[in-house]
């Protein structure tokens, strides 16, 4: 498979982006040259060995919820983790949401994961209607 | 596909997004699962839309490509590139990534693409640039001819 994904970032996801490029531009361009030229070639790093994503409780708890994400974690920028869905059907790479790591990080009703479940219904509904 | 359709047979449902895979043996679970994180239908292909065109990018919605325009005006394609060339080097001088997975990546390679060039299997790539595995000569000369690098330089 020689998939070449596009990566797509959503409103929320640019929106933090935004916020945090006031405060720290460097690590922004970090994030921004993972996603543009890693994530597209290794979508999947939990079946490669090169990440703990089976670790993840963020992405087993909304597995068992029915939102099937991945997690991109980097020591490069590790206050942060980035959550994402992979349309294979589009080859799309969706940037749902970023979320600093913090006392947040495992509540299960926090806002991040909020929006990782409403961006994620959102994309397959309008998806499903086209 | 036919795994697929042996493990449907089996008997578990699909609803939604959701997927009842509690019943399920261990090996049709992970099947499941790896379905599931790539968001495919594991439906009948009937009770699936057909789906053509291009890319159905969600409202709102940036490339990376315009958004970093957007966000550094001023930064060429190339920076860009060298801050993410930069930190690959520094992944690969901590250890966590080995010598050829970096390689790879600065050539902007897939495993699959890797693997086409070298006549190997994409899982033989994935294992060969695993930071736990040293490949034989033979696959080094390989990879390393596919990557356009010297074999010491991967090692």
């Amino acid at each position: 498979m020689d998939t070449r994904y596009e990566i797509s970032l959503s409103a929320p996801f640019s929106k933090a982006l935004n916020r945090l490029a006031g405060k720290d531009p460097d690590i922004v361009k970090r994030i921004l040259a993972q996603l543009r030229y890693r994530l597209p070639l290794d979508p999947y790093p939990d079946e490669q060995g090169h990440d703990d994503i089976f670790h993840s409780t963020v992405v087993k708890n909304l597995e068992i919820d029915g939102y099937y994400v991945s997690r991109l974690k980097s020591l490069l920028f590790d206050k942060y983790r980035i959550f994402y869905l992979v349309d294979e059907d589009y080859s799309l790479i969706y940037v749902l949401e970023i979320a600093p790591r913090d006392s947040t990080t495992y509540d299960r009703h926090s806002p991040h994961y909020r929006t990782i479940k409403t961006l994620y219904l959102e994309y397959f509904q309008n998806r499903g209607q086209k | 596909m036919n795994n697929i359709a042996t493990a449907m047979e089996s008997g578990f449902s699909v609803t939604g997004s959701a997927v009842n895979i509690q019943s399920l043996t261990q090996k049709f679970r992970t099947m499941v699962v790896q379905c599931a994180r790539r968001n495919l239908f594991i439906a009948e292909t009937d009770q699936t839309p057909l789906i053509t065109g291009a890319v159905q990018r969600p409202a709102g919605s940036l490339t990376v490509e315009d958004f970093t325009r957007q966000m550094f005006p001023d930064m060429s394609d190339q920076e860009l590139f060298d801050v993410f060339k930069a930190d690959t080097a520094e992944e690969m001088a901590s250890g966590r990534i080995s010598r050829i997975k970096y390689h790879r990546l600065l050539a902007q390679m897939t495993q699959s693409d890797l693997a086409e060039k070298t006549g190997m299997r994409q899982a033989n790539i994935a294992r060969a640039e695993s930071v736990n595995h040293t490949p034989n000569q033979n696959t080094l000369r390989k990879i390393a001819a596919a990557l356009g690098v010297e074999v010491k330089e991967l090692v």
